[in-house]
């Protein structure tokens, strides 16, 4: 029913480099802070891992064994999955098909990357608009937002709102790039960016790692692993975009995959407790629960007002803080709200817990356009 | 064809900033779309290798001329720009009237920003100088004059 096939998955251990601004720290060093991470939070030795896939999109080609090597080179397959910012989405998913498909009874997926080699898939396939190269990323959101208030009634500071929280959920967690809670006021001040967006309301592109091993059923009693910290893979979709007419096409993308997500995962949208979604620009948070079903459409802003998104709240989104304060480092960022979500499934994220967390969803979009949506649950 | 003749009349030398795109010499600026022959989707910029709705392949898609008018679908000012051109300025989604929705500047002469569901028509604008002295003109939106009833 999960779309994975009739094996149970689990994920049994999880673990992060923090995500941070670019440093000298060489990729090697951050991945492997979070394997052995995964690896202590598992109970597992790194000789008992089968295969890994690793979730990269702006370091270096063939990045893996140079980092792997450092743990003990056990011969084991290892390769690169690109998917822009749904990298470690689709590198977590691979991790699951095959377990799922009986090839491994241990996959780990790891997110890695520094922002040494941005590119451009639009340069690359020579296309060209009347905007060309003179627009960031930033401006294709700014237009969304334009879209939202226009259509919803929705004003800049209700939409602003989004970054005040993730930056009071990401005061609480210790990986968080920007560690910071922002006041309305700060997350409003200067400098602009592009339409209504200011600089906090854009995520930080950094450097980090974040890791998960998922196991098969009987991988849990014969490693005699401990099943009560054990959390279950649900359901694991990955779309592209097709074609939307006007309609926004992420937003579009983000309710047909998430739909499929929760269908496989056999729960309603009513039913999750915490969601790790992509907030690169904080109007996306607001698009996206509408889209995934959490809320009605147009009135994610109140809801977000009333606290209905908040740890404690109605359901909780993004209570790492989210790429806008928790930081997207493009590679691990997939594979960070696997870990996110399984923490709070466990009533194991302190402070910043959402209480009676059952059951998470996990959505990741990247250029493209692609979108990726993950159900966990513990049992 | 009766644009570029009175174009060449006025004497008037121009280069495209995206020769891809539309033809610099006609006198109001035209778009460069294509049309599947297959499925009828019109698209800007054009694409060439095969359709994006039905996959038919680039024999079938076909040269067509898109009046570059239409309405406002959302705009956004630009602050921080990766290129030389000095910000602020404006871009703007529309939706022509011969259906793509394009992505397109909104026109340093607008100064009073373009609004969603503002009908909206290209002009050139000189985006640079040759130096055989022809202007760098590529399109840019304003808003069509209101009529008043």
């Amino acid at each position: 029913v999960s779309g994975l096939g009739n094996r149970d998955l689990w994920v049994i251990g999880v673990g992060l480099h923090p995500y941070q601004k670019p440093s000298d720290t060489p990729y090697p060093q951050l991945g492997v802070t979070a394997v052995r991470e995964a690896l202590a939070d598992a109970g597992l030795d790194w000789s008992q891992v089968q295969t890994a896939y690793t979730g990269t999109a702006t370091t270096s080609m063939a990045l893996s064994r140079l980092m792997y090597r450092h743990l003990g080179a056990t011969g084991i397959p290892m390769l690169q999955v690109e998917n822009a910012s749904a990298s470690g989405s689709t590198a977590f998913r691979q991790a699951c098909i095959d377990v799922a498909a009986g090839i491994h009874d241990v996959a780990i997926a790891v997110g890695v990357d520094k922002p040494l080699n941005l590119t451009s898939p639009q340069r690359a396939a020579g296309l060209d608009d009347l905007v060309g190269n003179r627009v960031l990323p930033v401006t294709h959101f700014a237009l969304l937002a334009s879209r939202y208030m226009h259509a919803t009634g929705a004003s800049a500071e209700q939409i602003a709102a989004v970054a005040v929280k993730n930056s009071r959920n990401a005061a609480l967690n210790p990986y968080a790039q920007r560690p910071t809670a922002r006041s309305l006021e700060e997350v409003l001040a200067p400098p602009k960016i592009s339409g209504m967006f200011t600089r906090l309301q854009c995520c930080p592109i950094g450097e980090g790692a974040a890791a998960a091993i998922v196991v098969s059923e009987s991988a849990l009693d014969s490693l005699g692993l401990n099943r009560d910290r054990a959390v279950r893979v649900r359901s694991s979709v990955l779309r592209s975009e097709t074609y939307y007419g006007t309609a926004n096409f992420d937003a579009a993308l983000t309710a047909e995959t998430t739909a499929m997500a929760l269908e496989q995962a056999g729960v309603t949208a009513s039913e999750v407790d915490v969601v790790e979604l992509h907030d690169a620009f904080t109007v996306e948070e607001l698009l996206y629960v509408e889209a995934m079903g959490l809320c009605e459409a147009g009135q994610a802003a109140s809801a977000l007002a009333a606290g209905e998104f908040d740890i404690g709240g109605r359901v909780a989104v993004n209570t790492s803080g989210g790429l806008l304060s928790m930081g997207h480092p493009i590679g691990p960022t997939g594979v960070g709200q696997i870990a996110e979500l399984t923490t709070q499934l466990r009533a194991e994220a302190g402070p910043r817990q959402h209480p009676d967390a059952r059951v998470g969803l996990a959505h990741m979009v990247g250029v493209g356009a692609v979108c990726a949506v993950h159900v966990l649950s513990r049992d | 064809l009766l644009n570029a003749y009175q174009a060449n009349e006025e004497s008037i030398v121009r280069t495209a900033a995206h020769p891809r795109l539309y033809d610099p010499l006609m006198h109001d600026p035209v778009l460069n779309g294509v049309e599947c022959a297959q499925c009828g989707h019109v698209y800007f910029p054009p694409v060439g290798v095969g359709c994006e709705i039905c996959g038919a392949p680039a024999d079938q898609l076909q040269p067509k001329a898109l009046t570059a008018a239409g309405v406002v679908h959302a705009v956004a000012e630009v602050h921080l720009s990766p290129a030389k051109t000095p910000t602020p300025f404006a871009v703007a989604e529309i939706v022509l009237d011969n259906g793509p929705l394009i992505r397109a500047m909104v026109h340093p002469d607008v100064t009073d920003g373009l609004k969603i569901g503002d009908r909206v028509s290209a002009r050139w604008s000189v985006i640079g100088h040759e130096d055989e002295g022809g202007d760098v003109v590529e399109p840019a939106f304003v808003r069509d004059p209101e009529v008043r009833r």
